[in-house]
């Protein structure tokens, strides 16, 4: 009890239940009449008391449970009656003083204690409710207060009934008693309803305890799955970065290995033939040993059947990768199979999945000693990343191949374009190769006719006489020969053009039989020439390459028959006829300007073998049906009269009825008709020409403009022979001489460079009208079209070539006056 | 000489030129541009053109022996050599200058020095040859005869 005491005392401070207590203590070991406390008991001498106490209790503060009592029976002795403090001592508290005050003494202090305790509640309650922030019942909190501070009081009071008291306190304890009872009936009133609550809000959070706990799972869950999802997401992107294979394989097992923390992954690839599973990369290892696996095992065939990943044995040998240590239990394994897609899938119809393709095995092994298993959304999250791999896979062999399409196609094009570099170099080279020798074949073949036929109108004998026919036979042939090859040559390339000018059909046709008359006679063999009323009488055409097609066939008819008739007939085409055409491309037969011209020449020679006719028409194709053997049998002939009769837009064909029936040749060509119809030049250059030109070309004036002093002497001659007046003067000088006096201005064309072109425009420029221009003749080195044809862009009226002869100049300058 | 013999051995001469290629059908045109009005023609053509081209063979010597070979220049005077041999008919000059051009196209000097040399040698040949000719002529003509024309 001193101890309580004392620990109270030390630990409170100034408080008026010390002070109480400390005169309820002093009460109790100090009895006295109500009077001598009133009189005696005076704060003054009580705090003098308590500060000695004070004083004392904390000097001796260790040692106090020993020190006061002594200061307990100090106090005791003083205020013993008849001490310091002297009571009158109350009878009746006197006597019972010894007996009961053990009891006494401890119902006064548990009392106090009571009191104490139901004081201290409420305040650590309301201490307590402050500071929380939530507390529902606070009107119950009064109550329950005021329920223990009046119970407190009442024990309080209490306190006082165990000396002498006074009627007011009695009645205050009264008052006390009945508050507290009231209060405590209702407040276990309330009760009854409050605890239930209490204790469902304990229910309450049991359970949400659990739905706490559930949840917590549920976000774990979530959050793994969601991690889950991230590491696809982020695989996916990384598979797809890139289109290199071995990029995509080896970040697919690092970012696998990563995520499910593998010990190993690994893929098997199928073989070329298809027979096995070849090892293809690891995620740890290096360099993969080349193991292969016979892709007919039963656990693979199980992988193979479906999209799903599979558990498989760590045994079986897919997994067996690396030396699995003998004390550890090895991971559990999976296998899902990849499948390879190929660019040929892709074009049929169906989804990849029908047709049947090739599968890699992709196996993932986990950590051996961990005790781990694969959980679903592991597995969910493997067939993803397969099929991701298969895609990304397939994209880079899709790629890889289409390159090399590309790579491909560049070298073709390469290739292609060398090749035809060589073929353009060749071409050039035979064209200058021709250009050149075109000239220099003639020349001699010329020289080697005109003197053998010199030769033959000498003095000979009989035998020289037939030396000589040799000669010119054989000569006339190579000549021909020569001819027939250059123009295939130009034909072939078709830099041939055709001319076109107004000639005489009718003519034509009788100067081909003339021809051909003499030899046929010769052969006893009889020639009809038939030419139908529709056909004009002038046509517009290629006047010497016709008459060259109709001489070649003809002279093959009567060439090849050895008796019997030559018939030749020539038609304008009708649309009835077009049957006999074997292609037929006719659009229209006869308009105004056109006409179709249909010959046919019939023979009754030997004939030809069906089979052969396409082989006539053939360069050099060796004629087996020829029985004579001094009619030349290899020739160009017929070759070269297709390629002029196709220039003409038209077709030529052969028909036989077979061996020793004879044969026919037919073929239309489209020739123009004139517009007007008035007197052309005739076929072939008369001599009576030079009189009639030499009349009008008298006297015109001419002004000559060449560089080269030499040619220009020499043109100047021919001029003169011709009979013009001629005025020479050099480039620089002929723009100041040229004037409207001179009627023709000849300018050498064939200078390197453009000056005899500039000097032309310029002339053309001086002189703003036409009439009072003088005619341009330009000299060309070449009489080829391409340069005819620049020079009339330019603006010459007329291009004559060299080397220049009389007659070419008399016949340019009349042309050149007729316009 | 008779004349006669002169004159065949004239045409003998004559044809020969013509098929040996040193002279074309070009020659046989000048001439016949010789008539009345005309009548020493084809003498001063023939002269002219000596005359002409000993120039241009000098030019082309001087020219190629330069250190920088002006290209240009060689291939203009080839140009006019060609023309003018071939005005006159001078076939196998003319001939002989065509790889001369093209080996000027070619820059290549060595080349068009031997043409060079091959174009001088031909040149001479048929320089030899008209005089002959002329000369042939020119006796005839002095001895009262005619010249044959040659077809």
């Amino acid at each position: 009890m001193i101890d309580t005491l004392l620990k109270l005392y030390s630990s409170t401070t100034h408080t008026i239940v010390t002070h109480h207590f400390f005169l309820h203590q002093l009460k109790l070991t100090v009895p006295f009449t109500s009077k001598e406390r009133k009189n005696e008991f005076t704060y003054k001498g009580f705090y003098s008391l308590v500060g000695d106490c004070f004083v004392n209790g904390l000097r001796a503060k260790g040692c106090l449970r020993s020190g006061f009592p002594p200061l307990l029976r100090h106090l005791q002795e003083k205020i013993k009656p008849g001490g310091r403090f002297g009571m009158e001592s109350c009878n009746c508290i006197e006597q019972h003083w010894q007996t009961d005050d053990l009891l006494i003494k401890y119902r006064y202090i548990s009392d106090f204690f009571i009191a104490l305790a139901y004081f201290s509640i409420p305040l650590e309650l309301v201490y307590f409710v402050k500071k929380s922030s939530v507390f529902p019942y606070k009107w119950v909190l009064v109550q329950f207060g005021a329920f223990i501070v009046l119970c407190g009081a009442t024990h309080l009071i209490n306190l006082w009934m165990f000396t002498v008291h006074s009627r007011t306190v009695e009645i205050v304890q009264a008052i006390a008693k009945v508050l507290t009872a009231l209060v405590s009936c209702v407040t276990a009133l309330m009760l009854v309803h409050i605890i239930p609550d209490l204790l469902s809000v304990k229910t309450r959070e049991l359970f949400l305890k659990n739905k706490a706990e559930e949840l917590d799972r549920e976000m774990g869950f979530i959050r793994t799955q969601e991690e889950t999802g991230r590491h696809v997401r982020m695989l996916t992107r990384e598979i797809r970065s890139t289109l290199d294979r071995h990029t995509i394989l080896r970040t697919t097992f690092i970012e696998l290995g990563r995520t499910l923390a593998l010990e190993e992954c690994a893929l098997w690839m199928p073989t070329h033939s298809g027979l096995e599973l070849q090892l293809a990369y690891t995620f740890r290892q290096q360099n993969p040993v080349g193991y292969t696996v016979p892709i007919q095992l039963p656990v693979i065939s199980q992988v193979f059947n479906t999209n799903r990943a599979v558990r498989i044995s760590p045994n079986c040998p897919v997994a067996r990768i690396r030396p699995v240590a003998g004390r550890y239990m090895p991971g559990e394994v999976v296998a899902v199979r990849v499948p390879l897609l190929h660019l040929s899938n892709f074009h049929n119809d169906d989804w990849p999945e029908l047709s049947t393709k090739r599968y890699a095995v992709m196996v993932l092994m986990l950590p051996s000693d961990s005790a781990r298993q694969w959980h679903v959304h592991e597995l969910e999250l493997v067939e993803v990343v397969a099929d991701q791999v298969a895609v990304a896979l397939s994209h880079a062999a899709i790629l890889e191949e289409s390159m090399r399409a590309q790579e491909q196609l560049i070298q073709q094009n390469i290739a292609l374009d060398l090749a035809r570099q060589e073929a353009e170099t060749a071409i050039r080279a035979r064209n200058d190769f021709l250009a050149v020798m075109n000239h220099e074949m003639r020349t001699p073949m010329h020289g080697i006719i005109a003197l053998s036929s010199l030769l033959q109108e000498t003095e000979l004998t009989p035998e020289q006489r037939l030396m000589v026919e040799t000669v010119l036979k054989s000569s006339n042939l190579l000549a021909t020969l020569i001819n027939d090859v250059l123009d295939l040559s130009r034909l072939e390339d078709g830099s041939l053009r055709l001319d076109s000018g107004t000639f005489n059909l009718h003519a034509l046709f009788r100067e081909v039989f003339n021809l051909v008359k003499p030899i046929a006679s010769v052969k006893k063999l009889t020639l009809t020439l038939d030419l139908a009323q529709d056909i004009p009488e002038f046509a517009v055409g290629d006047e010497k390459r016709l008459m060259q097609i109709l001489l070649n066939i003809v002279g093959n008819a009567v060439k090849f028959s050895k008796a019997g008739s030559v018939s030749i007939k020539a038609v304008v085409a009708k649309s009835a006829s077009s049957r006999d055409f074997p292609a037929s491309e006719l659009i229209s037969l006869k308009t105004d300007d056109l006409f179709y011209l249909q010959v046919q020449v019939k023979d009754s020679g030997p004939g030809v073998n069906l089979h052969d006719i396409p082989k006539l028409f053939t360069k050099f194709s060796d004629s087996k049906y020829l029985t004579s053997k001094d009619s030349p049998g290899a020739g160009l002939g017929l070759a070269i009269c297709k390629r002029f009769v196709t220039l003409m837009e038209g077709h030529i064909w052969i028909e036989s009825q077979g061996v020793g029936k004879g044969c026919t040749v037919m073929f239309m060509v489209k020739l123009g008709l004139p517009k007007q119809s008035h007197q052309t030049k005739p076929l072939l250059d008369t001599k009576l020409q030079p009189k009639l030109a030499q009349t009008s070309l008298s006297g015109l004036k001419v002004l000559l403009v060449d560089e080269n002093g030499f040619t220009r002497t020499i043109t100047k001659g021919l001029l003169l022979h011709l009979g013009c007046k001629v005025t020479t003067c050099s480039l620089d000088k002929c723009l100041w001489i040229v004037s409207s006096d001179y009627k023709v201005a000849v300018l050498d064309l064939c200078m390197p460079g453009v000056e005899g072109y500039d000097i032309a425009v310029q002339i053309r420029r001086k002189f703003m009208r036409q009439h009072e221009r003088p005619l341009l003749l330009g000299v060309i080195a070449n009489g080829d079209q391409i340069t005819r044809e620049s020079c009339i862009r330019i603006g010459v009226d007329s291009c004559i070539p060299k080397p220049i002869s009389v007659d070419n100049m008399r016949t340019a300058l009349l042309e050149l006056l007729e316009r | 000489m008779e004349v006669s013999e002169m004159q065949r051995q004239f045409a003998d001469f004559s044809s020969s030129l013509f098929r040996e290629g040193y002279l074309d059908a070009q020659f046989t045109q000048l001439q016949q541009l010789q008539d009345e009005t005309n009548p020493d023609f084809v003498v001063e053509v023939v002269s002219l053109f000596f005359d002409d081209s000993q120039r241009l063979l000098n030019d082309l010597t001087h020219a190629l022996e330069q250190e920088n070979v002006d290209f240009q220049k060689v291939d203009a005077h080839v140009h006019q050599l060609k023309g003018s041999s071939s005005s006159i008919g001078a076939h196998r000059v003319t001939s002989a200058c065509i790889p001369f051009r093209h080996f000027c196209e070619m820059r290549n000097t060595e080349a068009c020095r031997a043409c060079l040399q091959q174009v001088k040698q031909e040149y001479f040949l048929v320089k030899n040859k008209l005089q002959t000719l002329l000369r042939m002529e020119q006796q005839i003509l002095a001895a009262g005869g005619s010249i044959p024309l040659i077809a």
